[in-house]
């Protein structure tokens, strides 16, 4: 590999752009490209055992682990959300809770394999939030957009009412993208800061505390790891109830 | 990519803001650290000094180019760089 062409890679990276007339792309596999490789193969594993379980009417442990979940979402967030065509949304919403659960899991293990910061990233983030907004539009019926472009209001009103409409839509997108991002960010920033506080002080005596610490923030971000995937969950499903079910008024 | 890395960059100066205050006092500072935690990179980290070099892939000019990162970490020059790109 030539040192010219590298320099020239990185030139592209930092948006000095006039001097290429080709287009860089750029595939490159990084940490979180791996960690989430990482994710899907376990998650594909596991969940084809369990259904492999299930055809075979055979009981084991896993399975007694992954059940109460999967009935919690059908049961809890699936039914009283999108209502009775509900069973044809279970895969979506499914994929999205085991797949961030499994990521902010994954994400506060210290350890080798674990401790990338995957679900605290702007762009895999945007992504969930696009395929999420996408699959609540594409579900949507016709008085979805009947509500949006000839809301039943005065006329005087359109040029201020659809705007706002069509700013909802993406508002939701955005919320659901920023509050996975900041929350997961959050907690590995805390749990970073606290250990350095050994560092600034220069001093052991800080470790009992920074310790306690540790164990309060980990046991929270344990938490929040759980409740961040059920409100993306939640939210998807909401939006994707309300946008089907949309009425005339 | 080129987008979500200026969205992306833009967080990171948030980030940076935040712990600015009072930063020069201290003997040991946590900014660079954190936000290599945050950020995205092209190696990994097991222990230590020992890291995995995740691969390149590019695709310029209808030719796909592959190669090592550790192409970067040679050269302390683009070392400084690689460490600003990624979140």
């Amino acid at each position: 590999m030539d040192n010219e062409f590298i320099y020239n890679y990185y030139d592209y990276m930092n948006n000095n752009l006039q001097k290429y007339r080709y287009k860089l792309l750029d595939f490159s596999i990084t940490k979180n490209v791996v960690s989430m490789f990482l994710s899907i193969m376990i998650l594909i594993i596991t969940l084809l055992y369990v259904n492999y379980n299930y055809k075979k009417n055979r009981y084991r442990f896993i399975n007694s682990f992954i059940e109460p979940i999967i009935i919690f979402i059908r049961d809890q967030i699936a039914k009283p959300n999108i209502g009775i065509q509900y069973i044809r949304h279970m895969p979506l919403l499914l994929t999205i809770f085991f797949f961030i659960l499994l990521n902010n899991i994954i994400g506060i293990i210290p350890l080798f394999p674990g401790g990338n910061n995957l679900t605290g990233n702007i762009s895999f983030t945007i992504v969930l939030g696009f395929i999420s907004t996408f699959a609540s539009i594409y579900y949507s019926n016709k008085y979805f957009w009947k509500n949006i472009f000839f809301p039943n209001v005065p006329y005087l009103l359109y040029p201020i009412i659809i705007p706002i409409e069509l700013i909802g839509i993406f508002s939701k997108a955005l919320s659901l993208i920023i509050r996975l991002f900041a929350n997961i960010s959050a907690g590995h920033i805390i749990v970073i800061s606290l250990v350095s506080l050994i560092f600034i002080f220069k001093t052991l005596i800080v470790s009992p505390i920074t310790i306690f610490f540790l164990i309060f923030i980990y046991i929270l971000e344990l938490l929040v790891a759980f409740l961040q995937a059920f409100i993306f969950t939640l939210l998807t499903a909401l939006f994707i109830g309300n946008n089907a079910n949309s009425e005339y008024h | 990519m080129y987008t979500f890395n200026r969205v992306s960059f833009f967080f990171v100066i948030l980030f940076l803001l935040s712990f600015n205050a009072n930063s020069q006092d201290l003997s040991f500072n946590p900014q660079k650290d954190i936000i290599n935690h945050i950020q995205d990179s092209h190696k990994w980290n097991i222990i230590g000094d020992i890291n995995i070099y995740l691969p390149v892939i590019l695709f310029y000019k209808n030719k796909v180019h592959m190669f090592s990162s550790k192409e970067f970490y040679k050269n302390p020059f683009l070392h400084k760089k690689v460490d600003n790109i990624y979140i």
